[in-house]
């Protein structure tokens, strides 16, 4: 008999369950009380019934082999612990007199030897999940009858004990409930709670953050001393994991999941949640690609598959699709799982081959309401900047460029060390005087007299140094959880706004989540979670090709005396040796640029039991984002500034976009054991739908700059236009999962996949998944080394994902024809063209991978070890892949060949010293893949990609290589630019390149494999001290084995367009000059002839370590100074302490955009120091 | 039991409501698609206009960046600049050089255009046939144009002349110059037939006209008489085609009064046989070549948005060759410009097509409403007189072409009296007359004078010199990456 059958049984003839909460809970409080009343009658079955309810470890298939030679009753259980998941509950008074006990070394069930252990005893046990509470029962309850149900009511008793953690420690603020009732207390300092007046059969629920729930029958007792099994430690194995559609322990897990749960969540004071997963699990690189505030990190799994526009893993949250992270309050999550292998993702089909990221929420647990509320304040600074030229160094190369434009001019009378005045005097004619002084000196062939006065007569200017300014960041959080049988809630708000380096720059947020579950009955629940947030970022562009990050570094390092950081703008001199460029200062504040994003994310779910072990679920979801975008771009910025009039040149853009999403899905769920077997089966159906439109404004030509709105009476419309585009998908799934005896374990899963992405038949795909674990620890011939290796599980995984993410929107298979019109005559005549080719031959990408794991925990859990070793193959990989341009079209949707990922993960954790007040545990990861490009459909030959074809697709090679020129040096003397090979236009002072192909000549057969922009091996470790009352974590990470090609590095590392206008690397003062000059012979001269050439000089070591995050904390027990105040917690943390690296083609190894195969430069990552408190209430 | 039966109803009804086979057939919203298009007359006529929508890109990758700053007209010094031109100016192109790429894709881009609507035009009913002809001559034209500017840039490439897949255009590699020619001959030969002398109607002007195919069925036939063909008897083809256009002088086309007239946006498609047609409105119809060869920091009267490019100038070589007196060397350039801060700075520049009356209309630099020449009268007419000369020696007709034009420029009339000299005559009315439009360093190439003027110009300037190869450009590397072997190389790259 089940719970729910005698409880609706004895329900009857009550009121239906309505959808007022007070009314409900007055109905279950007389079921609660029937149901306790039916429970004492029932005797024997009661722990059956409870054991039943509970998801803990089955104790008639917990084999263990005690022997005991007159042992008390406490060292037996104590060994039992260590043996066994299981931990006791009792009183240590009750259960003392129990000794001498022996038992032979038999093989028994821990039922067996329970039973056998406490046989001559009056005491009892009960299982609740892995704790088991051994009571004396009270004698009243023996013969209790329906007849006394008041009596027990009439003698309420005062409950107290000690709840300790299983180290024997106190427990602080964990809280204490009566189940049904609101009575309630929480533990002091020592652990101490006391309850008064509850009735002698109520039912405790105990709680507290970082351990298991507990719910243990007070039974009568006066004195009740609870130990609380830590979640962290013993119950690892136990935690349990978000799986597809559904949840694991990790014990039963076949294949590779990577888990980040609260208490790494809570390490780091983040803006976001993506930063919390940094460094935090193996085979998954999180990278800080740019320091925008606001905008989500670059996410990896096992490498990338795929050359398309997507290698982004999937998000869900909370069983709804998400294209992002961002905007989510990180202080809402409670855990975050990433699914790595097509075994795991493969439930997700059709996008899944990148890995899914699984991020749960909190969800209110049953208890007292749980207030916390937490501030953070931080400073930021710029990580690491590029070293440029010194404004000294920069007057000596605009010497030289001086006085070599000198001798250009009249190379037969012209010498470099002319006088100025001498020069003055040549240059001097009728119509135009050229005099020796700073307003009357020719730029082009003369120094300024100024520079022989430095900063005296001149402004020195640190571009990065006053551009990149410190900026302050503040967080706020409140959030409340608790709940009761029938209703769990967990509401949270959140404020954040942190100021952007760049000035004018920020991101701001308010987001809300309210997750709410209520109970129909007792087989029916439902619950919403809605998630609002409003998010505001603003700032002038720093990132990429057309951002400001590039002239920032560029600017010229001397200006006018007192214009400074705000040179080139209305009213002041134009300093004429440079280019007069607006300042990137005055750029920056003066471009409004703010995009405003309204997001919600909603999820809405029924569930019922339709027979036992048969659940239910049908969800909703909707996710609704719109975003404006506004941008106003004054005549005061624009490069005839000067003389136009204000307003006449501004530009004005609007643009918004809304989209929509829904999903609807049902989920069938099926559990039963019989006798060792245990089968749970997930099957569903779900269809979703995407809308996406936009529009797009922007005018020209303002009468003045007062507004930044528009019209079409005082400006002129220059784009308007807007579009709209949808996706549907179909999905059917299901999964089994078969356990014998929790040692063999066995799961299949499938999808079929439908997607409107694809036309005809390659709309659909069949993604099935197979997987076996065994958990070798739990055979008997295991038993006798059970202290050393407590679990030793070894699981082998094969499955199917796929990935239909390719860059060509909504419609990639189509040819789209758009507009292409023309005027005849100055008459505007719409025109129609093909814009892309059609490809209905266009297919998913599919990935198969094999995954071998081995999941051990060694020496009673004091070391955790996880290793997996994979084998990952994409086919039909999705590129829009350029084709002869003879066809009349540049690139192709296609589906071009295969590659391979392989390598292994490993994962440890360890608990280095555990004493009473001193802790040190440790976890890294560390992993390792390759990749290698197996065949491409067009009989192999190599595709370009990437700026100047510098990227190579090539059979053999990694997926993205490099190919350039090898630059190995410079050629310094005329003997090496006789004797070595060049290409036809080389002249002394141009860099030497390696002549791969030794014909003694360089052209483009030179080009030659010179590295990969993917990582082969990452690493990250977490060190966590604790000492008393204070904690310390350091997290550290790393990366090697990759190359990065900078384009931001080469546009400030070259000769290029307006060299002297502008400022370039550190490196040129050691650039070639002249033979007898020859500089470091790596740089070449000023004027190399390399234009069009990409070569070496621009490719850097993308390895790197670093302190990625320290952080000191404090957490004050039971804080007496303020009344009801349970717990504050004081923390000082620093992101990008330091780091190690050889890159200086950029601002960090990390801030190098991945996609674009590139850096482009990006906005610098921060070091933020912060500080921050939080309360619970 | 109510409960059970909801649930398993509501379950169902989840299922049932996307087995519907259509739910995942979607087209696009936004887009009209290749399969729903080219279905009646008025899509034919905007397709068309999708052709021509091709060569608003040609003048300042064909005319300007592979032509002009390719010759001894265009100066750069050597620290200024690592533009795509600098290469080309400096002789250092190699096939990675970007603007190859985008040339060769902007030509096939509007050969593919074009093949689209020839392939399908013969299936629309049309309401007036001669209509669907004239229309098809236009497409031809352009085809056919594209196909010549190729067979310039980069010799002999694939012949085209249907759509075609991704896999099928493997199929074709280069055929030869001559083959090309041949092509283009026969393709402008066909679209003359059915094209008309002018238009009546004013929105129709700027269309291909039988002059324009005619003219450039006769400078196809000048480019076959010259290098690298060296088919000399071509000479008497060009001679009578231009016959006929010169013919019609006065019914068809009149010759400008003055050479100021001929790049002002007020007299689009007033005198000159083919024209790329910009209008400016910030709509991404406007020409870029204004904004292209001036200054970044000329004044906001002339430019409102100033130039976009930094370097390259008419080089001194060109600026002295003018004779005193030619008003087209103001026209065409100047040597001192005022800045944006009012301060006269000493440095060459183009003002060729720049028409101050209208840079108020423009959005930005790259917005200029002034029509780009592809085909004038005077380069039929001094070709005319060329092949004339080539054939005959000189005569007083084409002595009359000669001064006709030597006249409006300002300049005396001249009576050459021998081949060579009316040679070197028409030779130095061609760079004068069409400097900075994209005419002269094919003119070098044609008649076989590229490395006798421009290795001593290179020599003095750049301290270098080229060979015979440097003629045509190689082809650019990301086509001969597509399918190694399908595309043979150019000597000397």
């Amino acid at each position: 008999m089940t719970f729910s059958a005698f409880a609706a049984g004895t329900c009857d003839g009550l009121p239906a369950a309505g959808y007022q909460k007070l009314l409900i809970k007055k109905q279950l409080l007389r079921c609660m009380r029937v149901g306790i009343y039916i429970l004492l009658l029932l005797g024997s079955s009661i722990q059956l019934l409870l054991a039943k309810n509970a998801s803990g470890q089955d104790m008639n298939k917990t084999a263990l082999r005690l022997e005991l030679n007159n042992a008390t009753l406490i060292d037996a259980f104590k060994k039992i612990e260590q043996v066994t998941p299981f931990t006791f509950a009792y009183n240590k008074r009750e259960i003392s007199p129990v000794r001498n006990l022996s038992l032979s070394a038999d093989n028994r069930s821990l039922r067996q030897t329970l039973d056998l252990l406490l046989q001559n005893t009056s005491l009892r046990y009960e299982q609740m999940g892995n704790n088991i509470i051994v009571t004396l029962p009270p004698a009243t309850s023996k013969t209790a009858d329906a007849g006394r149900r008041g009596a027990a009511e009439d003698t309420l008793i005062n409950v107290h004990g000690i709840i300790s953690n299983n180290e024997g420690k106190p427990v602080i603020a964990a809280s204490i409930l009566v189940k049904g009732s609101a009575k309630g207390s929480s533990t002091d300092e020592k652990g101490f709670f006391e309850i008064k007046g509850i009735s002698p059969n109520a039912v405790l629920l105990i709680s507290s953050v970082g351990f298991d729930d507990m719910e243990l029958g007070v039974g009568g007792r006066s004195t009740i001393d609870i130990r609380l099994k830590d979640k962290s430690e013993g119950g690892k194995l136990d935690e349990v994991v978000v799986v597809g559609y559904g949840t694991a322990r990790k014990r039963d897990l076949t294949g590779p999941v990577s888990h980040v749960g609260a208490r790494e969540l809570g390490d780091r004071p983040v803006a976001n949640i993506d930063q919390a997963l940094a460094a935090q699990m193996p085979g998954v690189q999180v990278q800080a690609v740019t320091g925008t505030p606001g905008t989500p990190l670059q996410i990896r799994v096992r490498g990338a598959s795929s050359v398309s526009a997507s290698n982004d893993p999937l998000y869900i949250v909370d069983g709804i699709p998400v294209d992002n992270l961002a905007d989510i309050d990180p202080g809402t999550i409670e855990s975050i799982d990433v699914l790595k292998d097509a075994s795991t993702a493969a439930i997700y089909g059709a996008r899944g081959s990148n890995g899914v990221v699984l991020v749960t929420t909190r969800k209110g647990t049953r208890g007292k309401p749980r207030i916390t509320a937490s501030v953070n304040i931080g400073r930021q600074t710029p990580e690491q900047l590029v070293k440029m030229m010194s404004p000294q160094e920069w007057i000596q190369f605009r010497k030289d460029l001086v006085d070599s434009a000198w001798v250009a001019r009249d190379r037969t009378n012209n010498k470099a060390s002319d006088a100025m005045d001498m020069r003055a005097a040549k240059l001097t004619s009728s119509t135009a005087p050229v005099t020796n002084t700073h307003t009357g000196a020719s730029t082009a062939y003369m120094y300024d007299p100024y520079w022989a006065y430095g900063a005296d007569s001149l402004d020195y200017v640190d571009w990065q140094k006053v551009f990149y300014r410190p900026a302050y960041q503040q967080r706020y959080n409140l959030g409340v959880s608790g709940g009761n049988d029938n209703t769990l809630y967990a509401l949270s708000g959140e404020f954040m706004n942190q100021d952007g380096m760049v000035p004018n720059s920020g991101y701001k947020r308010y987001s809300f989540r309210s997750n709410i579950e209520l109970k129909l009955g007792d087989a029916t629940k439902v619950g919403i979670g809605v998630a609002p947030s409003i998010s505001t970022q603003t700032g002038t562009p720093a990132d990429g090709k057309d951002g400001v990050g590039a002239a920032v570094a560029g600017t010229a390092p001397i200006q006018e005396k007192g214009v400074g950081a705000h040179s080139g703008t209305i009213g002041t001199t134009p300093y004429r040796w440079v280019a007069d460029q607006v300042s990137p200062v005055f750029l920056a504040e003066n471009i409004l640029n703010r995009t405003q994003t309204t997001k919600l994310l909603s999820n809405a779910y029924i569930e019922t039991r339709l027979a036992k072990g048969l659940n239910i679920r049908a969800t909703g979801g909707w996710n609704a984002l719109s975003s404006e975008y506004k941008n106003y771009t004054p005549t005061s910025v624009s490069s005839s500034r000067r003389t136009a009039a204000p307003g006449s040149l501004s530009t004005a853009t609007r643009n918004t976009s809304r989209n929509q999403y829904y999903l609807f899905q049902t989920v069938a769920t099926y559990t039963v054991n019989f006798r060792q077997h245990q089968i749970n089966a997930v099957a569903g159906y779900s269809v979703e739908q995407n809308s996406a439109s936009n529009t797009s404004q922007r005018n020209t030509g303002f009468p003045n700059d007062n507004l930044y709105t528009f019209d079409q009476q005082t400006s002129t419309p220059a784009i308007s236009s807007n579009s709209e585009s949808m996706r549907r998908q179909m999905s059917y799934f299901g999964r089994a999962n078969y356990s014998y005896e929790g040692k063999y374990l066995l799961t299949g899963s499938f999808r079929r996949d439908g997607i409107s992405r694809f036309s005809g038949a390659n709309k659909w795909g069949f993604f099935p998944a197979a997987s076996a674990a065994w958990r070798i620890s739990q055979e008997p011939f295991m038993a006798g080394i059970s202290h050393i290796i407590s679990d030793l599980k070894l699981r082998y995984s094969w499955g199917i994902v796929g990935n239909d993410r390719i860059a060509g929107g909504d419609y990639p298979y189509a040819g789209v024809v758009a507009g292409a019109s023309y005027d005849f005559n100055n008459n505007p005549y719409t025109g129609f063209a093909i814009s892309t080719i059609a490809n209905p031959d266009l297919r998913w990408e599919k990935t198969t991978t094999n995954n071998l794991g081995l999941d051990a925990s060694l020496f009673n859990n004091r070391v955790t070890l996880s290793l997996d070793v994979y084998d990952k193959r994409t086919n039909d990989i999705l590129l829009a892949a350029p084709i002869a341009a003879a066809s009349g079209f540049v690139t192709q949707n296609k589906n071009i060949g295969e590659v391979r990922n392989y390598g292994f993960e490993i994962n440890v954790g360890t608990v280095n010293i555990s004493r009473k007040d001193f802790t040190w545990s440790t976890s890294a990861n560390f992993s390792f893949n390759k990749n290698e490009v197996l065949r491409l459909t067009n009989n192999n030959t190599p595709i370009y990609k990437g700026f100047g074809n510098t990227v190579q697709i090539g059979v053999g090679q990694p997926l993205y290589s490099y190919y350039l020129y090898d630059a190995i040096g410079v050629y310094t003397t005329p003997d090496m630019l006789s004797k070595l090979p060049k290409m036809t236009s080389t002249i002394i002072g141009d860099p030497i390149y390696r002549d791969v192909n030794p014909d003694g000549k360089i052209d483009v057969n030179d080009i030659t494999n010179v590295g990969h922009p993917d990582p082969n091996y990452i690493w990250g470790m977490t060190n966590r001290f604790t000492y008393k009352h204070f904690d310390l974590s350091i997290l550290l990470q790393g990366q090697w084995g990759n190359q990065i090609f900078s384009l931001f590095g080469r546009n400030i590392d070259r000769p290029t367009t307006g060299l002297g206008n502008y400022n370039a690397k550190d490196v040129w003062v050691n650039r070639f000059r002249s033979v007898s000059s020859p500089g470091d012979g790596k740089t070449p001269r000023i004027d190399a002839s390399t234009s069009g050439v990409y070569d070496t000089r621009w490719l850097y070591d993308g390895a790197f370590y670093k302190i990625k995050n320290l952080l000191l904390g404090y957490t004050l027990p039971q804080p007496k100074f303020v009344k009801g105040l349970n717990s504050l917690r004081l923390y000082f943390s620093v992101d990008n302490l330091w780091m190690h690296d050889n890159y200086s083609g950029g601002f960090s190894p990390e801030a190098f955009q991945y996609d674009n195969l590139a850096d482009w430069s990006s906005y610098p990552t921060a070091r933020t120091f912060s500080f921050g408190i939080t309360l619970g209430l | 039991m109510k409960r059970l039966i909801k649930i398993t109803a509501l379950f169902l009804l989840v299922l049932s409501a996307g087995s519907c086979k259509k739910y995942l057939d979607l087209a696009p919203i936004a887009n009209q698609s290749t399969a729903s298009f080219y279905k009646s007359e008025s899509d034919i006529d905007q397709a068309l206009a999708g052709v021509y929508n091709s060569l608003l890109a040609f003048p300042d990758v064909n005319n300007y960046n592979l032509s002009e700053c390719r010759s001894n007209n265009f100066y750069l010094a050597s620290v200024d600049a690592q533009r795509d031109y600098y290469s080309i100016n400096h002789f250092q192109v190699t096939s990675s050089l970007a603007m190859l790429e985008t040339a060769w894709a902007n030509d096939y881009k509007l050969i593919g255009r074009a093949n689209q609507v020839l392939d399908v035009i013969d299936n629309i009913t049309f309401l007036d046939s001669t209509k669907r002809k004239r229309e098809k001559a236009e497409a031809r034209f352009l085809r056919a144009y594209s196909y010549f500017e190729l067979v310039k840039a980069f010799g002999a490439v694939p012949l085209i002349q249907h759509v075609v897949t991704s896999d099928e255009v493997l199929n074709y590699g280069r055929v030869g110059v001559d083959t090309v020619y041949n092509f283009i001959t026969s393709e402008l030969q066909a679209a003359a037939a059915d094209l008309p002398y002018k238009y009546t109607a004013t929105a129709d002007k700027g269309r291909v006209t039988r002059l324009s195919a005619l003219g450039m069925l006769g400078r196809a036939y000048m480019f076959m008489a010259g290098y690298p063909m060296n088919k000399t008897q071509y000479y008497s083809n060009a001679q009578s085609v231009f016959q006929q256009v010169l013919s019609q002088e006065g019914t068809s086309w009149t010759f400008a009064p003055a050479y100021a007239a001929l790049f002002k946006a007020a007299n689009d498609n007033a005198y000159h046989f083919f024209e790329v047609q910009y209008i400016s409105g910030g709509q991404g119809f406007g020409s870029p070549i204004p904004g292209e060869v001036v200054p970044t920091d000329v004044t906001t009267q002339l430019m409102p948005y100033g130039g976009y490019y930094i370097s390259g100038e008419p080089s001194p070589d060109l600026i002295t060759s003018y004779e005193p007196g030619d008003v087209r060397e103001l026209l065409t350039l100047d040597t001192l410009y005022r800045n944006k801060s009012n301060v006269t700075i000493r440095r060459s520049w183009v003002r060729k097509y720049l028409d101050s009356s209208v840079a108020a209309t423009t959005k930005s630099s790259s917005d200029w409403p002034v029509n780009f020449p592809l085909l004038r009268s005077e380069d039929v007419m001094l070709m005319y007189a060329e092949a004339t000369n080539e054939i005959s020696g000189p005569n007083t007709t084409i002595t009359g072409i000669l001064n006709r034009i030597r006249t409006r420029a300002g300049l005396a009339g001249i009576t050459p009296p021998t081949q060579d000299s009316m040679r070197v005559a028409i030779r130095n009315e061609r760079r004068h007359e069409f400097a900075w439009e994209g005419i002269y360093w094919y003119d070098l190439v044609r008649t076989n004078r590229f490395l006798a003027v421009m290795n001593p110009w290179l020599q003095a300037n750049y301290q270098k010199t080229i060979d015979q190869t440097q003629y045509i450009y190689p082809i650019p590397q990301p086509e001969m990456n597509i399918k190694p072997g399908l595309y043979y190389p150019n000597p000397g790259y």
